[in-house]
């Protein structure tokens, strides 16, 4: 063999190095039987050699080829990154790189962010169904009509965020093709690789072998959709079919629920010197009476429970779920519009009351005690009427209002907005919220 | 030539030249770079694709103690050779009369 040849020859192996072994042991074939060849025919081979390129832009080539031609099969983010590596190193002319490189980053932008999304939704897809599976089968057996209606929930839920992840991915594995269609343009360009990329990249193949197969992915994500649809729809079916859309949709626009069980009860104020109510989402109203004992009424909607009792001077009134309603934290942030009343003798005055709730408002009026108010989502009502009752009043919230008969009132602090007023009276309402408001109605 | 041009002519060219005749790389490339205007090493990749397209094939024979690797056109090649053929006809018959319409302005 000519020495020139033989250095060619080593310098391609070389470089072939970096591709797939059956590709270079053919490329490698081509390259020495075309030497031979021109060699046989007599002709200058320095010339020949000269003519051919470098090996290295011979192999630049062949791997974006490659990178393409894998990125087609299986249009992973992955693969487009290689196929975008290689053109920017296929790219020689200093205006050309920037024009390629500006085309890299922002089809690299577009499938990335294609990708990300759809990751995204998927990851959200199996963490809702997940969740919601769970909190149907926390739900009692005894109540299998919300049991079914929380898994229809499921169902819904996880195959619609599915359904957009997948359209997400199609659209990730369209960009990375329409992608590859102006990076063919780039790498075989007629001074390089002349030869138009097949023209079944675009129209989903004609059949050809090594065409990626864009018809059969097409035909599998309609198919996808289809079925991803179906579940959903049936889901959303189970769901409505249980009526629990009903009772979600009355609490949430703030009706009054119906099969309402009113639950009443008395105690001697005597036997009680501490009274804590605590509710998940029912209103708290706290009055005085005429009447001569403590009196409780509760208005019990079909999801809630309670306990309610009078132990060691102590009288508590705990509101929760008997495990009917699904994401029961969720909902308690929105009130229910039942109520827990207590009603006071109008002599009577406790060493201390407490009154809690999640989402439910609470509403004191015309008392002169020693009162602590804490919610999370709802609303505090203090009304001070009568002249007799002077109360030094504390509030603050963290991202709702404080008014005062109507009008803004308090002083902007780190957590929010606080407001005292102080009457040097002995008794005092302390009302603390996250994100309800405070209406202080004084007269 | 234009490049976009060019670049559907390399494909075109390739598969005329397989069809009078199989042939090797070095005899492939001799009788291409007499119809267009082409690096040499510019022809391995396009027939290492349009074999992946099944629009050509190969074979070894034996050629003075070695072998060499035969290039040969299938039969999809002709028929997408001819599809080719019919579209550049049409683009004649568009361009013969802008080019008519120049000589007689």
């Amino acid at each position: 063999m000519d020495e020139r040849v033989r250095i060619f020859i080593d310098k391609l192996s070389k470089e072939l190095e970096s591709i797939p072994a059956d590709e270079a042991a053919e490329a490698l074939n081509y390259y020495t039987e075309y030497l031979a060849d021109a060699e046989e025919a007599g002709k200058d081979l320095e010339q020949v050699i000269n003519s051919l390129g470098s090996p290295e832009k011979i192999v630049l080539h062949l791997k974006a080829e490659a990178s393409m031609k894998k990125a087609q099969k299986n249009p992973g983010l992955r693969n487009f990154t290689a196929v975008l590596g290689n053109i920017l190193k296929v790219a020689t002319a200093p205006f050309a790189f920037i024009i390629i490189a500006c085309f890299a980053i922002i089809s690299f932008a577009v499938v990335a962010v294609f990708f990300a999304a759809s990751a995204a939704l998927l990851v959200s897809a199996v963490v809702a169904a997940a969740a919601l599976i769970y909190e149907a089968f926390m739900i009692p057996v005894a109540y299998l009509s919300e049991r079914i209606a929380t898994s229809g929930l499921a169902l819904f839920t996880g195959s619609l965020l599915f359904t957009a992840a997948y359209g997400m991915y199609v659209l990730a594995g369209l960009s990375v093709r329409l992608s590859l269609l102006m990076a063919g343009r780039i790498v075989r360009r007629p001074s390089a690789a002349a030869a138009p990329l097949p023209e079944d990249t675009l129209s989903g193949g004609h059949g050809h072998n090594g065409s990626f197969p864009g018809k059969r992915r097409r035909i599998r994500a309609s198919r996808v959709f289809g079925a991803a649809a179906l579940l959903s729809a049936a889901g959303l079916l189970i769901f409505a079919l249980t009526g629990m859309p009903v009772k979600l949709f009355t609490i949430f626009n703030s009706m009054k629920p119906q099969d309402i069980a009113v639950r009443t009860a008395s105690f001697k104020p005597e036997e009680v010197n501490k009274i804590t109510v605590l509710t998940a989402h029912s209103h708290i109203v706290l009055k005085r009476s005429n009447g001569s004992e403590i009196k409780v009424t509760y208005e019990q909607p079909d999801w809630l429970d309670y306990d309610l009792k009078a132990k060691d001077g102590v009288l508590s009134f705990v509101e929760k779920s008997n495990g009917r309603l699904p994401l029961f934290r969720l909902v308690t942030m929105h009130e229910s519009v039942t109520e827990v009343t207590v009603s006071l003798p109008g002599s009577f005055s406790p060493g201390a009351i407490e009154l809690e709730s999640t989402g439910g408002f609470i509403y004191t009026g015309g008392l002169a005690e020693n009162i602590n108010i804490k919610t999370y989502t709802g609303s505090i009502f203090i009304a001070s009427k009568k002249a007799g009752d002077q109360i030094n009043i504390k509030a603050a919230t963290g991202s709702g209002v404080i008014t005062l008969n109507g009008t803004p009132a308090g002083s902007p602090s780190q957590e929010g907005m606080r407001y005292s007023l102080d009457t040097n009276a002995k008794k005092t309402v302390n009302a603390t919220t996250s994100r309800g408001s405070v209406s202080i109605t004084a007269d | 030539m234009d490049a976009q041009m060019k670049k559907g002519l390399l494909d075109v060219c390739v598969l005329y030249t397989l069809k009078k005749e199989d042939a090797y790389g070095y005899k492939l490339t001799q009788e291409i770079t007499g119809l267009i205007e082409t690096s040499e090493s510019a022809l391995y990749p396009v027939l290492r694709r349009l074999e992946a397209q099944g629009l050509l094939d190969t074979y070894s024979a034996e050629h003075s103690g070695r072998l060499r690797r035969y290039y040969r056109i299938t039969a999809e090649g002709i028929a997408r050779l001819n599809e080719y053929i019919e579209e550049m006809r049409e683009l004649k018959k568009v361009l013969d009369t802008i080019i008519g319409g120049e000589h007689n302005g």
